[in-house]
């Protein structure tokens, strides 16, 4: 196959739009593992849990698509709440291992439900299928708008964890839980919040990404493991710097799939998964 | 308590520990010899069968995360590697299963070696982040690389199987037995190897490592050597029991192979029972397995919601696992519970 500088230039665009769907994915699993010190292993299962919400309702039901992406994103809210005291309060400061199981366990719970209530069968969402052409490349409307939600959610976590009054307590939890609760803090307020928050950016970003891609329950593992390698790849509880890993990882999958081909696309992310870890497990962008 | 009733009651504890693996071991053992003879038992061939196979993956996994306190959130990459690896010395070159076997389990100490040189570096989740996407890595090769069989597999011809026999079944019909007996040595093999780790100076070290990796490296144990050596060994049953169960199974299939449920089974059997104890890998792996067995044929839809709730159950409530908990209970049964 030859490699056209326009498919090149196609990857490179589509990587920057997906890739920032990534990002937000990651954002999810970046504030709860910075602020709770909680890997979230039902982080994928949540993603996947969004897109068949969106399904359901748009394609099941005909509700309108944004009346159906808003509905599925604060579903995803109430969920994160209740999660955060079924699952992940009385894990909290325990061992490690406590925390990956109990939300691996609400993960799977998740999966359960969805396997069975719609099986293993690929489903997809009819959307527009109105182009645009970036740079040579045909880039479908929605997923743009996407990319532009994506974007602005992020920025708008960042202003809200560096230019509020509750991201002020947030940073203050991260870097002392006691001397927060001595200052006024509502220490577990401030934790089942950010939980929900993550939760919140994950079923966003899952929204969205149901628009671009068929899925089935199995699909949440693919961009899980796609949120570790970008919060490993832009640093924990970095807003920006996990946009711009997802950016890097869309970039480098779809150029892969341009490339060599699109079943390889997956295994890019987890080798810069372990490089990173190797080479530079606190992220490209942190502060020393 | 006194020193000397201390190790009086270790000792005990010890004999118990002894004369449990081996009554386990003969009653496996009995029902397998019987079901050669008798057709009423092959029910209860097969149920063991599926038991020991995923007991061979609790008992490689305990070295690492019970003892050692390494979450390997992938370990059925090893299951993996050892069936893919037998399987293409069957498919290829007609090796028999008993060398494919050998040579599986040492492919995959060589790949624990490789692989762990790589992510024993890491720690705590940033360790178990890694071994999933290890498994996941492997899964998207093997389905990719045509030599391996991509996303079908590799699958032997029943001509392949004509060699076989045992106790006047050839060919395909001894396929059961033959995989039963061999899986039972595996699982032997497995409680011998828990058993070394559990009494010896090299688990007293691996053990030091759970407890606070750096303290354990300041007294001076080569904290890399031990927990590379503790990965290498987690992966010998593991792999044997993936080599046979592709011999058995006659196909070997990426899904299948490289299977994060069955990393997950093991990590469930491993904490019910207990981490880093060897009764507690018997007891977890027995519960589980009933269980699901049980849940299986009555509800074979809802087994990912039960699989799930365990999970959440057993890290809320009962982090320690059921032996963990009763060796918590007094000091008379920590000594007695190995």
């Amino acid at each position: 196959m030859v490699v056209s500088p326009e498919l090149i230039m196609g990857g490179l665009v589509s990587g920057i739009i997906i890739g920032s769907l990534y990002g937000l994915a990651a954002l999810g699993l970046s504030i709860i593992w910075g602020v709770l010190k909680v890997v979230n292993l039902s982080h994928g299962a949540l993603i996947a849990l969004s897109m068949y919400l969106v399904y359901t309702l748009s394609v099941m039901y005909g509700v309108p698509l944004p009346v159906a992406l808003l509905a599925s994103i604060l579903t995803g809210f109430l969920l994160g709440i209740a999660a955060y005291y079924l699952f992940v309060h009385r894990v909290l400061g325990g061992p490690e291992l406590a925390s990956l199981l109990s939300t691996f366990g609400f993960g799977l719970i998740i999966l359960g439900i969805l396997e069975l209530a719609f099986g293993g069968i690929a489903r997809t969402i009819p959307v527009s299928q109105h182009v645009i052409e970036v740079g040579h490349a045909p880039i479908m409307l929605v997923q743009i708008i996407g990319a532009i939600i994506a974007v602005a959610v992020a920025v708008g976590a960042y202003l809200l964890l560096y230019r509020t009054w509750f991201g002020r307590a947030v940073r203050a939890v991260v870097m002392n839980a006691e001397a927060s609760a001595l200052m006024g803090v509502n220490v577990v307020r401030v934790l089942a919040l950010s939980f929900t928050l993550g939760v919140l950016f994950a079923v966003t970003a899952g929204s969205l990404l149901s628009l671009a891609y068929s899925f089935t329950p199995e699909t949440g593992t693919k961009y899980e493991l796609y949120s570790f390698t970008i919060v490993v790849l832009g640093g924990l509880g970095n807003p920006l710097g996990s946009l711009v890993g997802g950016i890097i990882l869309g970039i480098a999958e779809q150029l892969t799939s341009v490339i060599v081909s699109g079943s390889w696309g997956p295994l890019v992310a987890f080798l810069i998964l372990l490089v990173m870890l190797i080479v530079r497990p606190t992220g490209l962008f942190a502060k020393l | 308590m006194e020193a000397k009733n201390i190790l009086r009651e270790l000792a005990r504890g010890r004999m118990i520990t002894n004369i449990t693996v081996a009554a386990i071991i003969l009653a496996l053992l009995t029902i397998g010899i019987g079901s050669l003879y008798s057709e009423t038992l092959s029910y209860y061939r097969e149920t063991l069968s599926t038991f020991m196979m995923l007991f061979s993956v609790v008992l490689g996994l305990n070295i690492i995360l019970g003892y050692t306190g390494y979450v390997s959130f992938g370990h059925a990459v090893f299951f993996g590697i050892g069936g893919y690896t037998a399987m293409v010395l069957m498919y290829y070159y007609g090796v028999n299963v008993y060398l494919a076997m050998i040579i599986a389990a040492l492919a995959a100490m060589a790949a624990a070696q490789a692989i762990g040189f790589i992510v024993l570096r890491l720690r705590g989740a940033y360790f178990a982040i890694a071994t999933i996407a290890v498994l996941e890595a492997f899964r998207v090769i093997v389905s990719n690389v045509e030599y391996l069989g991509g996303s079908e597999g590799l699958q032997l011809e029943a001509s392949y199987y004509t060699g076989y026999s045992i106790a006047g079944y050839r060919g395909q019909m001894s396929v059961h037995y033959i995989a039963y007996f061999l899986l039972l040595g595996t699982v032997t093999l497995g409680l011998l190897l828990n058993l070394y780790v559990s009494r010896s100076q090299f688990g007293a070290g691996l053990r030091a490592i759970r407890e606070d990796e750096d303290a354990a490296e300041a007294i001076g144990i080569n904290t890399w050597k031990f927990k590379t050596l503790a990965y290498v060994l987690s992966s010998i049953t593991p792999a044997l029991a993936g080599a046979i169960i592709a011999w058995k199974r006659n196909i070997v299939l990426p899904e299948e192979f490289f299977s994060l449920t069955l990393s997950i089974e093991s990590i469930i059997s491993v904490m019910l029972g207990g981490a880093g104890t060897v009764l507690g890998t018997v007891t977890g792996t027995a519960i589980y397995h009933t269980v699901k067995t049980i849940f299986l044929t009555s509800f074979p839809s809802l087994h990912l919601i039960i699989f799930g709730i365990t999970i959440a159950f057993i890290a809320e409530v009962l982090p320690m696992g059921i032996i963990g908990w009763l060796r918590l209970m007094s000091t008379r049964l920590r000594f007695l519970l190995e």
